[in-house]
């Protein structure tokens, strides 16, 4: 009977430790990514536009990882989100995330950056510029959609500020989901486009079969 | 201390310390003081915040060498 107790005991103690996070079975995605058709009609809706100039850039006019209340900022928030488990709340402290864009899994906050989908130099040179800096901020915190994923900090660095035209997912099955959630962060902001990542988008929608 | 500049299109990126790959139009500026120490630094053409190129401590033996390692470097960097 006291070993049963005992065994119970542990069992709560394991679970209390780890939090599931009831989302996880999208496996690493955010919420909010459209269907292929809403996605072609967003795609279709964007301006297609020459890249304005880098003039007056600074990632200090995108504030970001701003307070999120209950003392947790943007990326913790992101971190839990798309955590399958983790512990610690703000910060985390260990956890598993599974890495869409690359399908790495890792164990450690310290491995995982919150990626833009839409870069903050791709979005400056897309519109964000004449932004007020209100606007830049709710933009690079924002949480509504699929404007932010947890993926590898590598992964994000050979990103960098590219648009689909010259990086796309390594992971060959995350391109329709990557395609959908960068159409919808550029419609949802009114971004323009250039031609050549028009082209690349519109391929990967192609391949989309949902 | 000597600080040259040039511009150039890399529109598959160069790696940063900082935010990882950029691209566009940047410019590089390395600076090279009287000891030969070298210091890279990129950003986009008209950007307010500058990047650091990876790698360690760079010094040349002749800082009369400055001039064929910067245009070395922005004609290695400039990739269409």
């Amino acid at each position: 009977m006291k070993k049963c107790f005992l065994f119970a005991a542990t069992l709560v103690l394991m679970f209390s430790f780890f939090q599931f996070n009831p989302n996880s079975a999208s496996a690493g995605l955010p919420p909010g990514i459209p269907t292929k058709a809403d996605a072609q009609s967003q795609l279709n809706a964007l301006t297609v536009k020459a890249e304005g100039s880098m003039t007056g850039y600074s990632r200090d006019k995108f504030p970001h990882w701003i307070s999120q209340g209950g003392g947790c900022d943007t990326r913790q928030v992101v971190l839990k989100r798309d955590a399958d488990y983790y512990s610690g709340s703000c910060p985390v402290t260990s956890g598993k995330w599974y890495s869409y864009y690359d399908g790495v899994t890792v164990y450690s906050p310290s491995e995982i950056d919150i990626d833009h989908v839409v870069p903050l130099a791709e979005a400056w040179r897309s519109g964000a510029s004449s932004w007020t800096q209100t606007k830049r901020q709710n933009f690079a915190n924002d949480l509504n959609g699929p404007k932010l994923i947890a993926v590898t900090a590598s992964v994000n660095r050979s990103k960098g500020d590219q648009d689909p035209s010259t990086w796309q997912p390594p992971r060959a099955g995350a391109k329709c989901a990557y395609a959908k959630m960068w159409i919808n962060t550029k419609y949802s902001y009114d971004m323009s486009l250039q031609s050549s990542e028009k082209t690349a988008l519109q391929t990967m929608l192609y391949s989309c079969s949902y | 201390m000597e600080t040259k500049s040039s511009v150039f299109t890399a529109s598959h990126g160069v790696m940063t310390e900082e935010v990882g790959v950029i691209s566009g139009e940047l410019e590089l500026r390395t600076s090279c003081d009287e000891n030969g120490a070298l210091t890279l630094s990129i950003t986009y053409v008209g950007a307010e915040e500058w990047y650091t190129l990876p790698g360690g401590k760079y010094i040349l033996n002749d800082p009369r060498d400055h001039e064929v390692v910067h245009r070395m470097l922005a004609s290695v960097l400039e990739r269409n």
